[in-house]
């Protein structure tokens, strides 16, 4: 009886290839909500400070007046706090992870640009009057 | 007879995590023991004090890496229990389901460590294998294999697609299939039961009184399972069972454990088959109201408690975390006395220790005289943390 559970176990492990994943030849198992990274948009940022209000490890540091978005990347947990809360949209978390890096802090710096200037005959019948 | 000081840890080849035991031996006999805890202490219950609701849930989740979600809940349902706020149905199930994959894939990462600290390595490789069904189901509902963020004030964060269901269910037969062998394997393989049947034996009284909690006090028949004691989420309206055993050794802990496995299992099935719809989070507001709970869960390791207080701002005053493995070290050492050497890792393995969670510091009051309670002149002995 127990040469036989011996013999299947053989078999199988012989036969059955590694239970293991081939990386990096096969990618990395990830699925559509893995939070790999956080990825920045600076176009459309209302620079509101939100994402460095509700950061728990206070990764995100926003200046207003000079208008610049900076993450330390070691600091971010990748919760997703930031992502859920900008009401414009402007950060994702992608499944893929980041890549090593060398030295700390990992910090990610943005100059967000102005927004362009209201057209000031935009809907006007008659421009120029 | 000359006595020997063994000390094991805090680093050593056969913990995980850093604690110390000053271990006094006669021989191969342990004749006394003195526990330091405390190493992994980061100060994370006041850094609770500093940071409000939406932040707080992170950091709270990583008092431990394993049981993560039942702190995370535990600490929101005790704010959401002083502010009034009712979690929907569906968030209920939500929290429901990741507690018990959590508790599923703890108890798997357990059973293998424990076949490790007994050299049984095969096991130990084929238990972490089907775990990862259990962590690629979490992370496929919530984004990452431990720490998921599931959970805020008032509900959960994500919701549940139907595919998503789909796929979490599609890998519970393999997993059950899984199970049922690993309680064959328990059963019959001769060198496991040499080294679990009769080891740390902890009768009913004494895990009464040293106040064991979790699979430690099931397995030497205290029927004490805060889901169904003091119920939570939706435990009340599912169908499972509590698993105890009479044994009280090691042995009596491992069936417990994968009697658990695969109870949760039946709940995940259960609560992913009979999912109710609606929102997932209900308005909490941004304060609590000023007032003081004990909330309590529980996690795979046992009962785990935080005591809350809050004050009417966006933060807590205080909370206070006792775990489970803090309860269930004056078991570990009791069941040492008396028993080889050889038996340490085991013994200290069976409780499930969870260093992460046990290290909360306690201030004691000094100064001026204490009279009898004052302690001893060089330090206490026993218990410092």
């Amino acid at each position: 009886m127990g040469l036989i559970t011996i013999a299947k176990t053989i078999s199988r492990n012989v036969f059955g290839g590694p239970a293991t994943r081939r990386y990096p030849a096969e990618p990395a198992k990830r699925y559509d909500l893995t939070r790999g990274r956080l990825v920045f948009e600076p176009e459309n940022c209302r620079l509101c400070r939100i994402c460095m209000l509700r950061c728990p490890t206070q990764a995100i540091v926003v200046e207003r007046k000079e208008r610049t978005w900076e993450i330390d990347h070691f600091r971010c947990i990748t919760c997703g706090n930031c992502v859920d809360l900008c009401p414009a949209n402007v950060l994702h978390l992608e499944p893929v992870y980041r890549e090593p890096e060398a030295d700390r802090p990992a910090k990610e710096f943005h100059r967000i640009p102005e927004p362009p200037p209201e057209n000031a005959d935009a809907g006007c019948e008659t421009p120029g009057v | 007879m000359t006595r020997i000081v063994v000390p094991i840890g805090p680093q050593h080849p056969a913990l995980k995590e850093p604690v110390n035991f000053r271990v006094v031996t006669d021989g191969e006999r342990i004749v006394d023991l003195e526990l330091n805890l405390s190493y992994s202490h980061r100060g994370i219950e006041k850094a609770a004090e500093q940071r409000d609701f939406i932040r707080v849930l992170p950091l709270i989740e990583r008092v431990c890496g394993i049981c993560s979600h039942s702190h995370a809940t535990v600490f929101s349902k005790g704010i959401e229990e002083i502010m009034g706020v009712e979690i929907p149905p569906r968030a209920q199930y939500i929290r429901t389901i990741i507690a018990e994959l959590e508790r599923m894939h703890s108890h798997m990462l357990w059973l293998g460590v424990a076949a490790h600290e007994v050299g049984f390595n095969t096991l130990f490789m084929w238990t972490w294998r089907d775990r990862e069904a259990v962590l690629d189901t979490l992370e496929e509902l919530s984004g990452n294999r431990v720490h998921y963020n599931m959970n805020e004030i008032g509900g959960v964060r994500l919701d549940l697609s139907p595919s998503q269901v789909e796929a979490a269910l599609a890998r519970m037969p393999v997993l059950e299939e899984r199970i049922r062998a690993y309680v064959g394997m328990v059963e019959d393989e001769e060198t496991m039961l040499t080294r679990f049947r009769g080891v740390g034996s902890l009768s009913r009284e004494e895990a009464l009184s040293f106040g064991a909690v979790g699979p430690t006090a099931r397995a030497s028949g205290v029927d004490y399972d805060v889901r169904k004691d003091d119920p939570y989420l939706v435990y009340d309206e599912i169908p499972w069972n509590v698993v105890t055993d009479t044994n009280g050794d090691v042995y009596g802990r491992t069936k417990v454990r994968i009697g658990e496995i695969a109870e949760s299992l039946g709940i995940v099935r259960h609560c992913l088959e009979n999912l109710p719809g609606g929102p997932i989070r209900a308005e909490a507001p941004k304060a609590a109201p000023p007032g003081e709970i004990l909330s309590r869960y529980e996690a795979p390791r046992g009962e785990v408690a935080h005591f809350i207080r809050t004050n009417g701002t966006a933060r807590v005053e205080r909370v206070d975390i006792r775990t489970p493995t803090l309860a269930n070290w004056t078991s570990v050492a009791h069941c040492l006395i008396g028993r080889p050497l050889a038996d340490v890792p085991v013994i200290v393995a069976a409780i499930d220790p969870c260093l992460s969670c046990t290290s909360r510091i306690t201030l004691v009051k000094s100064g001026g005289d204490l009279g009898k309670d004052a302690p001893p002149p060089n330090g206490p002995r026993g218990w410092s943390r």
